[in-house]
């Protein structure tokens, strides 16, 4: 059955249309679009709505357009935040089944109102602006329809949520996960909304029990770009993909899987990966495998290191760690990686989006005047 | 068993505890192979400790005199793998596995395309070896030193000698790092009781025995120890009688 968002949006259809039809093409997922005036006052209805669907978009401002048919004037009182807050109220209460709450803005007022406001942040569930949404809508309607298969599973898997191996699929090997995340929802009681975004923010988006195809490539040392062999490799490490709630739409690897089973009892290396220089990891993956068609990734530039890691988060290409710096980020939990950019990158300001974290400045300081002599 | 775990429990709280510390110090930025060598000794089972640290890094080292190259600064690197017995019983050794090393790079050589390097390796060596193997040893060089361009310039790198060394677990072989790589005022902080009481746990339980074990070569009937002295200390001669 298709999945069905109901679309709440106080612009105009022309407007709208775009979005709708980029996201829908892929026939993943069915978006019904309403203007939200036909909700004002009337929760009931609104209620009896959204039982009907597997998840709700909202567009960030819904008070600023009115509706006008039949020639009622009409404006929605709520903004996006405080509607979701209602809609985990209702959830709470069980009026309804807990689903997804998407986010569509455009960037604009994105920028505005909503960075600004952490509290609105939790309230959903994953964010698109307008500009994403037309550039990638088949990516977008994977992930809405990941997003409700995903909350689904939740819902279904309720009663066992007080060890979390079983919702993420690691029951048989515990260990690669870590126990503060097994035991997160052990003691009382959490929405579904609570637990998929565990899930999502902080196991699924941040590398460290689970590394997306760009860390497990830049783990094996393989230049993707280079390398026919690759599909071949993914194909014997299927055993180690993540298949818990949301991974239809991100696809994801356990670590331990690969650098501790795969890595020692498969191609029973004697030293971890993270040791060896690239050319040394496609040496042994393809006597042990007998896959072809393996090219070594080289670094990004000459006098950077070989032995892969992690990636530079604004180029997206392997790094070793010894040739980057941590970026400035909240804390990570005790199971997350911290992620990288480039000393480059840091030292010539190339991200507009990542920082260097605080503790690298002294360092990038030493190197900066180094190579000024 | 139920000890074993608690055993395991309070090594992995020491690994997250100096990690925190160290972080806390500006000492290390990215401490998450500590935390994973956390993670992995809490997830075993059986009557074995252990753990894996991974390419833990220190960028801010302290200034170093370099003979060989002209250098502006170097970054260290510290690899452990390490296993031992849960509760070892006095007179045993208390571990079963370990290769520390520690890799010192010449940083901020814009010039070259291969930075000179060199690395320290600590081992615990099971005997029957062609050539003298203590029990614990720290060689230079080692399998990290094997470069693929083969640029070894006019320095020749051997295996011997093999210089005895107590065993260090992670925590002991980063206070050596620490030690060895910073001036005295900069690391002041290892005189504080965070720091002080996990380094003790880590000295008290490999150093005590193996100092002891060396310390009963002298003692009567040290022909009859199981742990003998002479495999850590390999220029005493074996006592028969």
């Amino acid at each position: 059955m298709t999945i069905k968002y109901l679309y709440l949006d106080d612009a105009n259809q022309a407007e709208i249309r775009p979005f709708v039809t980029s996201v829908m093409r892929s026939g993943k997922v069915e978006i019904i679009h309403e203007h939200p005036a036909k909700y004002l006052n009337n929760m009931e209805e609104f209620t009896v709505t959204l039982r009907q669907y597997d998840g709700i978009i909202l567009d960030w401002r819904l008070d600023e357009y009115v509706q006008s048919t039949e020639g009622e004037i009409r404006k929605f009182n709520f903004r996006a935040g405080g509607l979701a807050q209602e809609i985990h109220s209702l959830t709470s209460e069980g009026s309804i089944a807990p689903v997804p709450i998407v986010l569509w803005s455009a960037t604009q007022k994105f920028k505005g109102s909503f960075q600004n406001d952490f509290t609105a942040q939790d309230l959903f569930i994953a964010k698109y602006t307008k500009e994403e949404i037309g550039e990638s809508g088949g990516q977008i309607a994977n992930e809405l329809e990941a997003l409700a298969k995903g909350y689904k599973s939740i819902v279904e898997g309720r009663g066992t949520i007080n060890n979390l191996a079983v919702l993420l699929g690691c029951k048989e090997k515990v260990e690669y996960a870590d126990v503060r995340v097994l035991d997160r929802f052990s003691a009382d009681t959490f929405s579904a909304h609570e637990v998929a975004n565990f899930i999502l923010e902080k196991i699924i988006h941040h590398p460290g029990l689970l590394i997306s195809e760009e860390l497990l490539l830049s783990r094996l040392g393989i230049n993707r770009n280079a390398s026919p062999g690759w599909v071949e490799v993914k194909k014997i490490l299927d055993p180690y993909i993540y298949k818990g709630p949301f991974f239809e739409a991100w696809p994801r690897w356990w670590a331990r899987g690969i650098e501790d089973d795969w890595w020692f009892s498969v191609i029973k290396a004697e030293s971890p990966l993270s040791v060896l220089s690239a050319p040394e990891r496609i040496a042994m993956i393809s006597d042990v495998t007998k896959i072809e068609g393996l090219t070594a990734q080289s670094p990004l530039k000459p006098g950077y290191h070989d032995k892969f890691y992690t990636i530079c988060e604004e180029t997206r290409s392997p790094l070793d760690p010894i040739d980057g710096v941590i970026i400035e980020e909240p804390q990570p939990e005790p199971w997350q990686e911290r992620r990288y950019i480039s000393l480059e990158v840091a030292l010539k300001r190339r991200s507009e989006n990542f920082r260097p974290h605080r503790l690298e400045f002294e360092r990038l300081k030493a190197i900066a005047e180094n190579q000024e002599k | 068993m139920t000890n074993s775990k608690v055993f395991r429990e309070n090594i992995s709280g020491n690994l997250r505890r100096i990690a925190e510390f160290l972080n806390r110090k500006g000492i290390i930025s990215d401490v998450s192979p500590l935390f994973k060598a956390a993670s992995q000794c809490l997830s075993r089972e059986g009557d074995l400790w252990g753990y894996r640290i991974e390419r833990l890094i220190f960028h801010k080292v302290g200034e170093v005199r370099a003979q060989s190259h002209k250098i502006s600064s170097i970054s260290l690197e510290i690899n452990v793998d390490v296993e031992g017995i849960c509760n070892i019983a006095v007179g045993f050794d208390p571990l079963t596995k370990l290769s520390l090393d520690l890799t010192i790079m010449a940083t901020g050589n814009e010039e070259v395309d291969t930075a000179p390097m060199s690395a320290w390796h600590l081992d615990r060596h099971t005997q029957n070896a062609n050539f003298s193997h203590p029990s614990y040893h720290f060689q230079f060089g080692g399998n990290r030193m094997k470069y693929e361009h083969e640029q070894y310039g006019l320095v020749l790198i051997t295996d011997s000698p093999r210089i005895p060394h107590p065993p260090m677990d992670g925590i002991l072989g980063i206070d050596f790092a620490i030690i060895n790589f910073w001036e005295v005022e900069k690391i002041r902080f290892r005189n504080e009781g965070e720091y002080t009481n996990v380094l003790n746990e880590s000295i008290n339980m490999l150093w005590k025995p193996y100092v002891e074990n060396l310390h009963n070569y002298w003692q009567q009937n040290a022909q009859l120890l199981q742990w003998k002295p002479h495999i850590n200390w390999h220029q005493l001669p074996p006592k028969t009688t």
